[in-house]
């Protein structure tokens, strides 16, 4: 036999070994888990995790669909809007915006991701709202990427500095909350002076202390519901009208708008 | 010389869950309650909220809402023949000061004992004959069952809004819950916590391997919540400045949270803060307390006279509290005599260190206190003890409480621990590693036992605590059995290339943390020869004493012990209320 036919027959010959043992493991490992889970009191069931982990649940269009939009197409429409679609600078204004005494929030201070979510949200009806549902049922996946990626990247206003202005009740809820109601402070995860934090919890800073006031009536009324958990519903159904107020005015006034 | 003040019907010692639970239900009956707290008053709001929450170095590193060792500390032996010393920073447990107790910092795992627990020695007499215990080991059956305390389970899983999925509803097994626990009357107040990317590959693990992997149930609300007190809890955000930390959020169950606004109420309640009990006063011949004596904020010690006590200061300064008031006999080792001080026991751990390839990225930041995927398939006596010969089991479970940046920053055993090395590992690994932790039960033993100090003294004169405590051998076995199984799961979890298990190992030491839950020392059982309180709480020496809490427990499951905390003061409470306030100063009949 030649060195390398029987080079070949000793690494056969190490394969069937190997085979040999790992079979053998197997079957003593099936034994063993097997012996185990006889011994276990409820080894019969079926409850168990099987498939439950990891948890994949199906993941919404708008954590991957982002990079398919771009600036250039969301300015334009912005400006100009499209067939069916008014130009968002009509309310919002000119680089989103949006005038100081409307109920009509700015969109330069938003991050890309909040914007593109809101977009969907109100595809989905898990915010309603009378001009803007109508407006997004005619935009698609593309579209709102771009229209997230044109305001979202605009200049960030300056970090708000607290200048203790406003009524002293919106100060206290936006900056320690109420204890008697559990409603803690907005800042904590609105970010200091309510500047925003991360991708998905928007600045209420800068925005019209009316489009503030606006949204705490709507998640108390259920008309908006795209959070996590109900938890802004349940603040906002805690607080009275005139504590939604107070907060929106002295977020409105933190720093003025000086921009 | 003290001052006396104005005579009350009641004095709970503490501001912790057991105090506040115990305080109210006593004030809601129509008693004058005084509640005494040693620390400061504290509140979610102002004193929980951002950005002064937001400090891992003061609350942390630096233990803000923990017992200040520099005023009172405890001193530790490994066994009879050492000497002693104090403990200069809190290490090994962190027992709180503070309103709200351990209740304001902790993480908010809450899990039930189940039948077998409550049936220590017995059960595993039954099962497996005596010889399954170590001839050191003392454990004892508790005087009341699993199916005596459901209802109050069930009454603290309320109030704390607790969240998870139950196994066993009635009899009824439940998909996606534990199989193995005990039968629930009902389901959990709210569902359970989101899991974090870690646990979730645990658990895919474990079911794989035929385990039962769940989500561990917790007191941290999952939805908007109204507890049965009428108090708001919010839905838990995953903020991470949980364990160790105020929730900023009314979502991790306090005190504060939810039950002290309940008891303020009450016209009969009172709370004072910064009012540090010195002792129980007793009669002269020493069978009924008169009251306690406290030294307020200003140092003045005063006398607050009450016809009854409830101790529900932390676990083991309630043991301190017992002898410094000489009620009961102290625990001798060597003879086995005398009940306070017996018993002590901690928490038996161990931990799998898993570092993963550079796809993996675990994220780990995105947690909250309980937030962990667990299984009870080794807990108890769910599996064969006879072959292992110990008795007890833990937990296996990935938890991911925050990763908070001080703290967290795993590099592998054997890696160079300072330097540009371990600040490329450091932050090679952050995202890229996590451990399994192992939570399991710890046996009493003759040799562990609680007892005053014959040297060191705290800041207002009186001895500190002495622990003397090693892990028995039971216990030793018991880490690493659990610790193997453990790193059987995660050698086989998706993306592990390298595993570091860490079995507990004698001598026990205090330089690291273990857990806070520490047990004993004023254990409940069946007669005056093996314990210091009846079934009720009540102190067989001075009837008119009750003690709370974990000292109570003859020793330590493999769960963490605050839902029994909670049950057993509901359960005190409505002992009190219904069968002692009819012959107050008597023992109530088992």
């Amino acid at each position: 036999m030649s060195e390398r036919a029987k080079a070949k027959r000793d690494r056969w010959t190490e394969v069937g070994v190997m085979v040999t043992l790992l079979v053998v493991a197997g079957v003593v490992i099936y034994w063993s888990y097997s012996t185990n889970a006889r011994r276990q009191r409820f080894s019969q069931t079926d409850v168990t995790f099987s498939g439950g982990f990891p948890y994949r649940k199906a993941q919404p269009v708008w954590l991957t669909s982002l990079s398919q939009g771009n600036a250039a197409e969301g300015q334009q429409i912005a400006i100009h809007g499209l067939h069916g679609v008014q130009a968002c600078a009509t309310c919002h204004g000119a680089g989103g915006q949006s005038a100081p005494d409307a109920p009509i929030p700015r969109l330069d201070i938003f991050s890309v991701s909040y914007i593109d979510k809101q977009l969907h949200d109100y595809q989905a009806t898990t915010r309603k709202n009378d001009v803007m549902t109508p407006l997004a049922n005619q935009l698609n996946t593309q579209q709102m990427a771009s229209l997230a990626q044109y305001f979202g990247n605009l200049p960030k206003p300056a970090p708000p500095l607290d200048m203790n202005v406003g009524p002293t009740r919106g100060r206290i809820l936006a900056s320690i909350g109420d204890n008697a109601l559990s409603v803690p402070a907005c800042n904590n995860c609105h970010g200091p002076g309510g500047s925003g934090n991360g991708p998905f919890i928007p600045a209420i800073t800068h925005q019209p202390s009316d489009y503030v006031a606006s949204q705490l009536n709507e998640w108390r009324n259920h008309r908006r519901d795209n959070d996590i958990d109900g938890v802004m519903s349940a603040f906002a159904g805690r607080i009275t009208k005139g504590d939604a107020d107070a907060v929106s005015l002295y977020y409105s006034n933190v720093i003025g708008r000086s921009n | 010389m003290s001052r006396t003040l104005p005579s009350v019907d009641m004095v709970v010692v503490g501001g912790g869950w057991s105090g506040s639970i115990i305080g109210k239900e006593m004030a809601a009956a129509g008693n004058r309650v005084v509640m005494l707290e040693r620390g400061a008053p504290q509140w979610t709001s102002p004193d929980f909220q951002s950005p002064r929450i937001h400090d891992e170095l003061r609350y942390n590193t630096r233990q803000h809402f923990v017992q200040n060792a520099a005023k009172e500390t405890y001193t530790f032996r490994n066994n009879q023949d050492q000497t002693a010393l104090p403990m200069r920073v809190l290490r090994f447990a962190i027992p709180a000061t503070g309103l709200g107790g351990c209740g304001v910092h902790w993480s908010g795992a809450l899990y039930r004992y189940d039948e077998v627990e409550f049936k220590m020695r017995s059960h595993y007499t039954r099962r497996y004959g005596a010889s399954i215990f170590d001839p050191e080991i003392t454990n004892q059956d508790w005087p009341l069952s699993y199916h005596d305390l459901e209802p109050y389970y069930d009454r603290f899983e309320k109030l704390v809004g607790a969240s998870g999925q139950a196994g066993n509803i009635g009899g009824v097994l439940q998909k996606g819950g534990s199989p193995f626990e005990a039968t629930r009357r009902n389901p959990y107040p709210n569902p359970p916590m989101k899991v974090p990317y870690a646990p979730a590959l645990f658990g895919e693990a474990a079911a794989k391997l035929g385990y039962h992997p769940y989500i561990q149930p917790s007191a941290l609300s999952t939805r908007p919540y109204i507890n049965p007190e009428g108090l708001n809890m919010n839905a838990c955000v995953y903020c991470g400045f949980c364990s160790d930390f105020g929730c900023e959020h009314f979502a991790k169950a306090s005190p504060q949270v939810c039950i002290l606004p309940a008891a303020l109420k009450q016209p009969t309640f009172e709370l004072r803060t910064h009012a540090h009990v010195l002792r129980v006063e007793l009669s002269s011949d020493r069978k009924t307390a008169r009251g306690v004596s406290y030294v307020d904020a200003a140092g003045e010690e005063l006398f607050q006279p009450a016809d009854a006590v409830f101790m529900c200061a932390f676990a083991i300064n309630n043991t301190r509290l017992l002898l410094l008031s000489g009620i009961g006999a102290a625990y001798d080792p060597a003879t086995g005599e005398g009940t306070v001080g017996r018993n002590y026991t901690h928490q038996t751990t161990g931990s799998v260190n898993l570092f993963f390839d550079e796809k993996t990225r675990l994220n780990p930041f995105m947690g909250a206190g309980a937030v962990a995927v667990t299984m009870d398939d080794f807990n108890s006596d769910n599996f064969d003890h006879g072959p292992h010969g110990f008795v007890g089991g833990g937990y296996i479970q990935i938890q991911v409480t925050g990763a908070a940046p001080i703290s967290f920053h795993p590099t592998p055993k054997g890696s160079p621990a300072w330097g540009s090395a371990w600040k490329k590992n450091a932050a090679t690994c952050y995202n890229r590693a996590m451990p399994i932790q192992i939570t399991a039960a710890s046996s009493a033993y003759r040799g562990g036992c609680l007892s005053l100090d014959p040297t060191y003294k705290d800041g207002w004169g009186q001895p500190l605590l002495r622990i003397t405590y090693d892990y028995p051998e039971n216990d030793v076995r018991l880490s690493a059995f659990l610790t193997e199984k453990a790193e059987t799961i995660g050698k086989r979890m998706r993306g592990v290339i390298m595993t570091e298990p860490g079995a507990a190992k004698r001598p026990y030491s205090t330089a690291s943390y273990q857990t806070s839950h520490l047990t004993g020392g004023a254990a409940i059982g069946m007669d005056r020869a093996d314990s210091v309180v009846n079934r009720w709480g009540q102190s067989r020496d001075v009837p008119n004493v009750f003690v709370a809490g974990s000292t109570v427990f003859p020793q330590n499951s493999g769960w963490n012990p605050t839902n029994t905390v909670g049950a057993m003061a509901y359960w005190v409470s409505d002992a009190v209320r219904t069968r002692y306030l009819r012959q107050p100063g008597r023992l109530i009949p088992s």
